[in-house]
C-alpha cells in the first residue's frame, strides 16, 4: 500500500472508533501515531512527532479566547441575562400566532452575541421557554423544535468556541471569523422567523398555541425594559464592538467581557465565591478538553501532511475535473453524514485538514469556507442518532410527555431551514465577507 | 482470591492518591484562568489609560494556556469529561452490560497507553530544558556555583532556555515542559486505573443520573 | 554522454510552517530545488526526490527548528527570531541597528559569520542540524505613523508598535512606549488609536495595507535583520555522499543572495506603491540618527558579552560582523563594535 492509501484508510479508521466511543482526541492520536509509524518504518518519527505536537499545539497566543469566552458565557448565565432578553423579547412578539417560538429564536440570537456555546443557549432556554408553550398548548413537538433550532445561534453568532477552532485549523484571524459569523447568523434568525410564521399560515395545527391577552399590569414597564435590556447591550458593545472597531483583539475581548460579565452578576448578587469558583473549575474543563481535542487533531492534521494526503486529494480532484458545485454537494454531503454522529467540533478537525489544500488554490475564502464549515457541521446538532442539543433538551426538560423522538421530529423541520440557509451562503460567499471591507 | 483482593485494595489506595493529585493540580489550574482574566485586564487599562503597555502579557497569556490545559487534563480524564461520542455505547448498555462494560474498558487501555506514550515522548524536551540550567552541575562556562542556595537558583533560572526576547521579558521553558510530562504521567495512571477499577472510578453514582450528566458534560465542551 | 550508471534516487521532505506564497519559500520551492535538480544532473549519479510540506502541514512556523531536529523533515527553513533562547548568536544583525539597509550585504556579512566562527555552526548542531544559508528578507525597519513625524522630538510622547528585539531600539527615547504586536495586528492598533506609529518594513508595510491608516514614513534606516536559515537534519546530513552535500552549499549560497536580491526588489516597489498611494516619506537627518543610536543602550555589547559569558566568541564575532559591513560600503551610524 501507499502512504496515501495508508492514510486514507486511517481517516476511516478513526471515523469507525469514534462511532464506537473511543475518546475523540484518543482516536485521532493513536490511528495518527501507529499510520506515522507503518508509513515512515520507524517508530522514533512516530514518537518525535508526537513531542513535537503535544508541545507546541498550545503555545498560541490566540487560544486564550477559549478559556476567556468560555467563562463569561458560564457567568452571563449564572447572572440570569438568558432569562431577561427572552422577557424582553416576549413582549415584543406577543400579538403574533407562534409568537413565543419567534421570541425564542430572537432572544436566542441575542444571547448568541453574549456566549459561545449552543448547549449553554439550549438549556437556558429550555427553562424558561419550553414551560410557558406547553402551557399556552403550543404543539409539543414546536416547543422543543424551536429551542433546539435556535440553540445552533449560539456557535454561529459571535462569540463561537466553533469559529475558534475553524480558524486555528485554517490559519486565519478569529476576529475576522467572529465578524464574518454576524450577517449568517442574523439571516438563519430571521429565516427561523419566516418559516415559523409560514407554517402558521399553512398548517396551524403543527404550530399550535392561542394569544393570550397580557393584563396591562404584567406588561413590562419602560424601566424594566432598559434594565433587562442595558446589561446584555453593554456587554454586547464591548465584545464585538471591541473586536469590529479593532479596539480589542478577540482575546482582549474575552477578558474585557468576562471582567464586564463578572461585574454584572456581582451587582444582582447572583455570583458566590463558590459560585465563582465553579465557573472557574468550568471553564479550566472546557479549555482542557477543547485544547486537547485540538491538540490531538494537530497531530492528524500533521500525519495527513506527512502522507501527502491533501496534495493527493487534490491532484485527485482536478484529475476528476469536478466543477465547484460538485465539491461543494460531496463537502455538504460529507459533514451532514458525520453530523450524524460526530460533535461539531470533531467534523471540523477531521474535514478541514482534509479539504482545506482543495479549497484555498480554487481562490475561495477561507473565511467562507469556515461558516460553511460550522454551519454545516452544526446541522449534526439536530439530527439523530446523535443529536447533542436535542438531548440536551430532553436531560434539561426532565418531562415524560415529551420523548426524545418529539425532539428529534421538532427539530427535523428547523434542520432544513439550516440547510437552506447554508445551501444559499455557500451561493453567496458576499454574505460572510461583507462586513470585512 | 485472596491476592486478588490485595490488588484491589493496593488499586483503591493508588485511587485516592491520584484523586488527590489530579484535584490539587486542577486547582492550580483553576486559578492560571483567574489570573489570566486579571493579567489581560490589567494590560488594557495600563495601556490603553497608563500610556504604559506590559510587555510580558503574550508570554504570561501563552504559558498560562498551557498550565491550564494540561493541570486541568487529569481531573478532566479523571470525571469522565474527556470528549467522546458514545451513543453505541449506550445503545449496547442496556441490552449487553457486560459487553458495554468490557467496550469501556478496552477505550480505558488504549487511552493508557496514548497518555503514556506522550509522557515518554515528551519526557526527553523536559530533560533538555531543564540541564540548560545546570541547576545542580557546574556550566560548562560562568561563575561556579557561590555555595548560596538561593543565589545559585537564581543564576541557574538565568541560564535556562527561555521564551521571549532577552531584555524585554523572558520565561524559563522547563516548568511548561514540566507540567506537560507529568499531565500525560498522571491521566496514563488514571486510565489504568479506570481498567482495572472500572470507568467510574469506584466512586458508584447512580447509572442513570451519571449518564445523562456524562451527556449533558460532554456536550457542553464541544458543540 | 549519459553516463552508464543508475541513478541514485535519495527521499527528502522540505518543510516551513509559512504558506508557499511567502517569498522565501516560494524562492525555496521555485529557485533552490530547482538548481539543486539541476546541478545533480549534470553527474546523474544522484536525483532528489523532494515532498514539499509547507503551511502548517507537517509544522508551524515556530516548528521547523524541532521538525529539523527530530527529524520529521529533512530540509527546513527555521524563523530564527522565534529561537532567542537556543539561537542566542542568530540576532547579530538585530542587535547591531543602522548600519546596513541592504539585505545583500547583511545576508552575506551573516552567512560568512556561520562558516568562520564555529558558534552559530555549533548552535544548530545542538539542535541536531547543520547549517546551510542565510536568509534576509526585509530591507530595514522604518517608522510608520498616523501624523507626520519629522524628528525624534516629534515621537515623543507616542506609542510605537514594535516585535521582538526592535523594542528595544526605543528605550533610549524619551517618553516613547513600545506596545508589543504582530504584524497582521498591527493595521488594526493604528487604525483605534492603540499604537500612533509602527515599526516596520516597507513591503510588510504594503501587504498590509498600513498606509490606509498611518500614510507618514520616517525613514530611520534601522536595518536589514537577518531572521531565516535553511538546515538541514544532521542525521539526514551525515548520510548523504558528497556530491550532494556540495550541491546543497553551493547552491544554498545562490539562494541566500537570490532571497536578498528580491527582498531589496520588494523594498523598492513597495516603497513607490506606498508613496504612489498618497504616503509621504520623511527622511531623518543624519544628526538626528545619530542622536537616537547614542541614546540606545549598547544592545550590542550587551549581545557579544552573553554570548562570551558562554564561552563563544561574541565580541570578535560582532567585531569582524562590522568590519565585513564596512568593508561592503557601509556606514555605521553608531561603531557598535567601538570598546569604550
Ligand atoms: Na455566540
Ligand atoms: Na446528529
Amino acid at each position: 500500500m501507499s502512504p496515501v492509501e495508508i492514510g486514507a484508510l486511517s481517516v476511516v479508521a478513526i471515523v469507525v472508533l469514534i462511532y464506537l466511543g473511543v475518546y475523540i482526541p484518543v482516536a485521532l492520536a493513536s490511528v495518527s501515531f501507529v499510520t506515522l509509524w507503518i508509513v515512515s518504518e520507524k517508530p522514533i518519527l512516530a514518537i518525535n512527532f508526537l513531542r513535537q505536537t503535544i508541545g507546541d499545539s498550545v503555545t498560541e497566543y490566540e487560544f486564550a479566547t477559549i478559556p476567556l469566552f468560555t467563562f463569561m458565557g458560564l457567568v452571563v448565565a449564572k447572572a440570569g441575562l438568558g432569562k431577561d432578553v427572552y422577557d424582553v423579547m416576549n413582549q415584543v412578539f406577543r400579538r403574533i400566532r407562534g409568537g413565543i417560538g419567534m421570541a425564542t429564536v430572537g432572544a436566542n440570537a441575542v444571547f448568541a452575541a453574549v456566549t459561545g456555546s449552543s448547549i449553554a443557549s439550549a438549556s437556558v432556554f429550555t427553562k424558561v421557554s419550553v414551560p410557558e408553550m406547553l402551557r399556552l398548548d403550543y404543539n409539543k413537538r414546536f416547543a422543543v423544535g424551536v429551542v433546539a433550532g435556535s440553540s445552533v445561534l449560539g456557535m454561529i453568532i459571535p462569540p463561537s468556541a466553533m469559529l475558534i477552532i475553524y480558524s486555528f485549523v485554517a490559519e486565519v484571524s478569529v476576529g475576522e471569523m467572529f465578524i464574518a459569523g454576524i450577517i449568517p447568523g442574523i439571516i438563519l434568525a430571521l429565516a427561523y422567523i419566516v418559516a415559523i410564521a409560514f407554517a402558521g399560515r399553512i398548517a396551524p395545527k403543527a404550530i399550535g398555541g392561542r394569544i393570550e391577552e397580557m393584563p396591562d399590569e404584567e406588561l413590562l414597564s419602560w424601566s424594566e425594559l432598559v434594565g433587562k435590556t442595558a446589561p446584555i447591550v453593554i456587554l454586547i458593545t464591548i465584545v464585538l464592538g471591541g473586536i469590529y472597531t479593532g479596539w480589542l483583539t478577540p482575546v482582549e475581548a474575552g477578558a474585557a467581557g468576562s471582567l464586564a460579565g463578572l461585574v454584572i452578576a456581582l451587582l444582582r448578587r447572583r455570583m458566590t465565591a463558590g459560585s465563582f469558583w465553579e465557573a472557574l473549575l468550568e471553564t479550566g474543563h472546557i479549555t482542557a478538553s477543547i485544547l486537547f481535542l485540538i491538540t490531538a487533531a494537530s497531530f492528524y492534521s500533521r500525519m495527513l501532511g506527512f502522507v501527502d494526503l491533501p496534495n493527493q486529494l487534490q491532484a485527485f480532484l482536478d484529475s476528476q475535473n469536478l466543477s465547484f458545485f460538485w465539491i461543494m454537494v460531496a463537502y455538504v454531503v460529507l459533514m451532514l453524514f458525520l453530523g450524524t454522529l460526530l460533535d461539531t467540533a470533531s467534523i471540523i478537525l477531521i474535514v478541514v485538514p482534509l479539504f482545506i489544500d482543495v479549497i484555498e488554490p480554487m481562490g475561495l475564502s477561507l473565511i467562507w469556507f469556515g461558516l460553511v464549515t460550522v454551519i454545516g457541521a452544526e446541522i449534526g446538532l439536530l439530527t439523530p442518532p446523535l443529536g447533542i442539543s436535542c438531548f440536551v433538551i430532553k436531560a434539561t426538560l426532565n418531562d415524560d410527555r415529551i420523548s426524545l423522538k418529539d425532539v428529534f421530529l421538532g427539530a427535523l423541520p428547523f434542520a432544513a431551514v439550516m440547510l437552506v440557509v447554508l445551501i444559499v451562503i455557500i451561493r453567496f460567499p458576499v454574505l460572510t465577507t461583507y462586513l470585512l471591507n | 482470591m485472596q491476592s486478588n483482593n490485595g490488588t484491589l485494595r493496593a488499586a483503591r489506595s493508588l485511587t485516592g492518591l491520584a484523586r488527590a493529585l489530579a484535584i490539587g493540580a486542577n486547582a492550580i489550574g483553576t486559578l492560571t484562568v483567574l489570573v489570566l482574566v486579571i493579567v489581560m485586564n490589567i494590560d488594557v487599562v495600563a495601556r490603553g489609560v497608563f500610556h504604559a503597555p506590559f510587555l510580558g502579557v503574550v508570554e504570561i497569556v501563552i504559558f498560562s494556556m498551557i498550565l491550564i490545559v494540561f493541570l486541568q487534563l487529569p481531573d478532566v480524564v479523571r470525571v469522565n469529561r474527556l470528549t467522546r461520542s458514545d451513543g453505541f455505547l449506550i445503545l449496547i448498555r442496556s441490552s449487553h452490560p457486560r459487553l458495554a462494560e468490557f467496550f469501556y474498558r478496552v477505550i480505558d487501555a488504549i487511552a493508557c497507553v496514548l497518555m503514556a506514550l506522550i509522557a515518554y515522548a515528551t519526557y526527553p524536551a523536559l530533560v533538555e530544558a531543564f540541564e540548560t540550567c545546570h541547576y545542580f552541575t557546574q556550566p560548562e562556562f560562568g561563575p561556579a556555583p557561590t555555595g548560596d542556595l538561593w543565589t545559585d537558583l537564581v543564576a541557574a533560572t538565568r541560564r535556562c532556555h527561555y521564551f521571549g526576547t532577552l531584555g524585554v521579558f523572558t520565561i524559563p521553558w522547563w516548568p511548561a515542559n514540566a507540567a506537560i510530562t507529568a499531565s500525560a504521567g498522571l491521566c496514563a495512571v488514571i486510565f489504568f486505573l479506570k481498567v482495572i477499577v472500572g470507568h467510574d472510578l469506584g466512586e458508584g453514582a447512580d447509572a442513570s443520573d451519571t449518564q445523562a450528566r456524562e451527556l449533558r458534560d460532554s456536550a457542553g465542551e464541544t458543540s | 554522454a549519459v553516463p552508464a550508471t543508475a541513478t541514485e534516487t535519495i527521499k527528502m521532505i522540505a518543510i516551513d510552517g509559512y504558506p508557499e506564497r511567502s517569498m522565501w519559500v516560494k524562492e525555496f520551492s521555485g529557485f533552490f530545488i530547482p538548481r539543486v535538480d539541476e546541478e545533480l544532473a549534470r553527474t546523474g549519479t544522484y536525483k532528489i526526490d523532494w515532498q514539499q510540506a509547507y503551511g502548517g502541514q507537517i509544522v508551524k512556523p515556530r516548528g521547523v527548528l524541532e521538525g529539523i531536529k527530530l527529524g520529521l523533515g529533512d530540509i527546513g527553513i527555521v524563523t530564527t527570531i522565534f529561537h532567542n533562547s537556543a539561537l542566542p548568536s542568530q540576532a547579530i544583525s538585530a542587535a547591531t541597528p543602522m548600519v546596513s539597509s541592504d539585505a545583500r550585504i547583511v545576508a552575506k556579512a551573516v552567512d560568512e559569520i556561520a562558516k568562520e566562527y564555529p558558534q552559530m555552526q555549533a548552535e544548530f548542531a545542538s539542535e541536531n542540524q547543520v547549517y546551510l544559508a542565510t536568509g534576509v528578507v526585509l530591507d530595514s525597519y522604518q517608522i510608520f505613523s498616523k501624523t507626520p513625524v519629522k524628528s525624534l522630538d516629534d515621537l515623543s510622547g507616542l506609542k510605537l508598535a514594535g516585535a521582538g528585539y526592535n523594542l528595544r531600539y526605543l528605550e533610549g527615547l524619551k517618553d516613547v512606549a513600545g506596545v508589543r504586536g504582530g504584524l497582521p495586528n498591527f493595521y488594526n492598533m493604528l487604525q483605534t488609536g492603540v499604537v500612533d506609529a509602527a515599526m516596520l518594513w516597507p513591503e510588510a508595510a504594503m501587504t498590509f495595507k498600513i498606509n490606509e491608516v498611518a500614510p507618514h514614513m520616517l525613514k530611520v534606516d534601522l536595518g536589514a535583520v537577518n531572521s531565516k536559515t535553511v538546515t538541514v537534519n544532521k542525521d539526514v546530513w551525515d548520510k548523504l555522499p558528497d556530491e550532494v552535500k556540495d550541491v546543497l552549499q553551493s547552491v544554498a549560497v545562490e539562494y541566500r543572495d537570490r532571497v536578498a536580491k528580491v527582498a531589496m526588489e520588494r523594498a523598492a516597489t513597495s516603497l513607490d506603491a506606498f508613496e504612489e498611494a498618497g504616503g509621504t516619506v520623511v527622511v531623518l537627518t543624519e544628526g538626528q540618527r545619530s542622536a537616537w543610536a547614542d541614546a540606545m543602550p549598547n544592545i550590542a555589547e550587551e549581545w557579544a558579552g552573553a554570548l562570551d559569558k558562554k564561552g563563544a566568541p561574541g565580541t570578535a564575532m560582532l567585531g569582524s560582523y562590522v568590519q565585513k559591513l564596512k568593508d561592503a560600503g557601509s556606514v555605521p551610524v553608531r561603531d557598535w563594535a567601538a570598546t569604550n
